[in-house]
C-alpha cells in the first residue's frame, strides 16, 4: 500500500487528473488516425491515391512504432525525476505537435508538408509511449491493494473514451460545416482543439503533487541511477518485462485494435456502411461498453488479475470469425433477396469536363431487399471520343444502408468485442503496476505496453487489411492475425502468469 | 507444469525463428502483400521491428522458459 494513507478526495482528484491528459493524448493520437483518407489528399502527392494513402498509412504505423521508444526515453525520465514532471512534458509535446498539424499548409502550397506532418506524427507516438505508464503509475500508487484494479481501470477507459471522442468531434464538425468544407478545411478544426484541451490538462496537473511512492524513495535515495540498465538488462526484471509482453500485453493489443479499430474500418470498407451509421454504431457500442472496463477491474481486485484477461483473449480468439461472418452477412447483398419492385435504376449521360467529345454515363442502382437494407450503387463509366485511348475501369462507389433491425445486431457485435477489449484491458494497468518495483516502475511497465499495444495491436489494421487484400474467400483473412496473437498470448498467460495480487507495491 | 514451461520454451524459439523467417521471406518476395509501395512500407517497418520483438523477444523468452527460469515466477 500506499506509504501514507490518502483521503478519499486527493484519490479522485489524482485520478481525475491523470485520466483526462491520458484522454486528451489518447484523443490527439487518434483523429490523426481517423483522418487518414484526408490528410493523404492534403498532405501526400495526389497523383497517385494509393501511395498518399499508403504514405499515410506509414506515417501512422510510424505513430506507433515509435512508441516503445517514447516509452523508454520518458520511462527513464519518469524513474529519475518523477511521475509527475514527466507525464507533463508528454502532455505538452502531444499537445503542440497535434495543434501544429492542424496549422500546416497543404501540400499544394508547401511542399515540405509531407515530412514535417511525418515528423509530427513521430512526435505524437513519442509522447503517447510516455504517457501512459506514467499515469497508470501515478494513479496506483496513491492507492492500495484492495482497490488498485478499480483506481486504474479509469485510465483504462481512457483509450476508448479517447477513440470516442475523436469519432464524435469529427463527426460533429463534419455535420457543422459539411463534407465538402470539411474535406478541404474543417478536418483542421479536431487538431486545433487539442491545443484548449490540453491547456486545461495541464492547468490541472501543474497542481497535484508527486507520487507518494516515488517521494518516499527519493527522500529515502533509493532511486535508481540507471532505469534502463536495471529495467532491462537485469535478468531478473527482463524476464518479467518478457513475460508481460508475450503473455499479457500482445495479446491485449490485438484484442484492443480489433474490436475497435479493424471492426471500424471492416464496417467502412468492407462492408461500406454508410458514414453516419457507421459513425453513430461505433459511439453508441463505444459508449455502452466503457463502463465494462471499471466493473472488469474492481472485479480483478476481488478474483485476481489474470483470468479475467484470459478469459477476455479466450473468447475473443474464439468467437471472431463468426462475429465478422455475422456483420459481413447484415450488408452484404450477395446473401440478401432484391424486392424487384422497390429497386430502381437509372442512367445520366453528361460530356466530360476535360473533353466535351469523352462522355460520362453515370449509373445510379437503389436496390432494396427483403430485410428492408438498402443498397445505392453508383457506377461512372466514360466513354472516350478517341477510339484508340485506352479504356479505364468503370468507377463504383456502393453505399449500404442497413435495416433497423440490421443495424442494431451490426452494433451489438461490436458492443461485444469491446467487451472483450474490457476484459484484457481493465484490470491490466495492476498487473503491470504490481509486476515491477518503484524505482523502474515507470520503465518497465512502459515498455511491454507499447510494444504489446503499439506493435502488436496498433499494426493490426495494417497488417490485417493486408491479408484480407487478396480478395473473395480471403476477406476473412485478415482475422488470423489477432486470432494468432492472442492465441499464443492466451497460452503463455495462462501457464506462466501468477494471479496472486501483489499486496505491497511499495517496494 | 515447469515441464510444460519447458515445452512451451521450445515452442516459442521455434515459432520466433520460423515467424521471423516467414515475414522476411513474405515481404521480400512480395507474397504478403502484392502492391510494390505498400510491400515497401512493410519491409522498412515491420522488419526492422520484427527482428528485435520476435527474435530478441519471443525467442528469448524461449529460452528462458526452456532453461527453468520461469520455474520458481510467482
Amino acid at each position: 500500500m500506499a506509504s501514507q494513507p490518502v483521503d478519499n478526495k486527493t484519490i479522485w482528484t489524482v485520478i481525475w487528473a491523470s485520466s483526462i491528459g491520458t484522454l486528451i493524448e489518447w484523443y490527439d493520437f487518434y483523429i490523426f488516425g481517423t483522418l487518414t483518407a484526408i490528410i493523404s489528399i492534403q498532405f501526400f502527392p495526389s497523383e497517385n491515391p494509393t501511395a498518399a494513402l499508403l504514405a499515410a498509412l506509414a506515417a501512422f504505423a510510424a505513430g506507433f512504432i515509435v512508441r516503445p521508444f517514447g516509452a523508454l526515453v520518458f520511462g527513464r525520465l519518469g524513474d529519475l525525476v518523477g511521475r509527475k514532471y514527466t507525464f507533463l512534458v508528454t502532455l505538452l509535446l502531444m499537445g503542440l505537435s497535434t495543434f501544429a498539424i492542424g496549422l500546416i499548409p497543404s501540400y499544394k502550397t508547401f511542399a515540405a508538408a509531407p515530412f514535417l506532418v511525418l515528423l509530427l506524427r513521430l512526435v505524437q507516438g513519442l509522447a503517447l509511449g510516455g504517457e501512459y505508464g506514467g499515469a497508470a503509475t501515478y494513479v496506483s500508487e496513491h492507492v492500495t491493494a484492495e482497490v488498485r484494479g478499480y483506481y486504474t481501470s479509469f485510465i483504462q477507459t481512457t483509450a476508448t473514451l479517447g477513440l470516442f471522442l475523436a469519432l464524435g468531434v469529427i463527426w460533429i464538425t463534419k455535420q457543422q460545416v459539411g463534407t465538402e468544407a470539411f474535406n478541404e478545411w474543417g478536418w483542421r478544426i479536431p487538431f486545433l482543439i487539442s491545443a484548449f484541451l490540453v491547456a486545461v490538462s495541464v492547468f490541472i496537473r501543474l497542481r497535484m503533487a508527486e507520487s507518494p511512492l516515488f517521494s518516499k524513495i527519493k527522500a529515502e535515495g533509493k532511486i535508481s541511477t540507471n532505469p534502463l540498465k536495471e529495467s532491462f538488462g537485469n535478468k531478473t526484471n527482463m524476464k518479467m518485462v518478457l513475460l508481460a509482453l508475450f503473455g499479457a500485453t500482445a495479446g491485449q493489443g490485438v484484442v484492443w485494435y480489433t474490436g475497435q479499430f479493424y471492426a471500424n474500418s471492416f464496417i467502412q470498407n468492407t462492408l461500406k456502411v454508410h458514414d453516419d451509421q457507421r459513425v453513430s454504431l461505433m459511439l453508441i457500442a463505444i459508449a455502452l461498453a466503457t463502463p465494462f472496463f471499471v466493473v472488469f477491474g474492481k472485479w480483478s481486485d476481488k478474483i485476481g488479475r489474470k483470468w479475467i484477461m484470459m478469459a477476455g483473449m479466450l473468447i475473443a480468439v474464439c468467437s471472431y470469425m463468426p462475429i465478422y461472418k455475422t456483420m459481413d452477412s447484415l450488408a452484404n447483398e450477395t446473401e440478401k433477396t432484391l424486392v424487384p419492385d422497390k429497386s430502381t435504376k437509372m442512367s445520366v449521360m453528361a460530356a466530360s469536363t476535360k473533353n466535351p467529345l469523352d462522355i460520362i454515363t453515370t449509373t445510379t442502382t437503389y436496390n432494396t431487399y427483403t430485410d428492408d437494407t438498402y443498397i445505392e450503387t453508383v457506377t461512372k463509366e466514360t466513354k472516350w471520343a478517341d477510339a484508340t485511348q485506352t479504356t479505364i475501369k468503370p468507377e463504383v462507389k456502393k453505399t449500404v444502408y442497413l435495416s433497423k433491425s440490421n443495424y442494431w445486431m451490426m452494433l451489438f457485435l461490436v458492443f461485444i468485442q469491446i467487451i472483450f477489449v474490457t476484459m484484457v484491458y481493465g484490470p491490466i494497468a495492476a498487473f503491470l503496476v504490481e509486476l515491477f518495483p518503484t524505482r523502474i516502475r515507470y520503465s518497465s511497465m512502459s515498455l511491454p505496453y507499447h510494444i504489446g499495444n503499439g506493435i502488436f495491436g496498433g499494426l493490426t489494421p495494417f497488417i490485417a487489411t493486408a491479408l484480407a487484400a487478396t480478395g473473395g474467400a480471403a476477406r476473412f483473412n485478415g482475422l488470423y492475425y489477432p486470432i494468432a496473437i492472442a492465441g499464443i498470448c492466451l497460452i503463455i498467460g495462462t501457464i506462466f502468469l501468477s494471479n496472486k495480487i501483489d499486496e505491497n507495491v511499495e517496494d | 507444469m515447469n515441464n510444460i514451461k519447458k515445452i512451451i520454451g521450445l515452442l516459442c524459439i521455434i515459432l520466433g525463428l520460423l515467424a521471423e523467417y516467414y515475414l522476411i521471406t513474405a515481404i521480400t518476395s512480395g507474397s504478403l502483400v502484392k502492391n510494390p509501395e505498400e510491400n515497401m512500407i512493410f519491409a522498412l517497418t515491420v522488419i526492422p521491428v520484427s527482428i528485435p520483438v520476435i527474435l530478441g523477444g519471443l525467442v528469448l523468452f524461449g529460452y528462458y522458459a526452456f532453461k527453468g527460469e520461469y520455474d520458481t515466477v510467482e
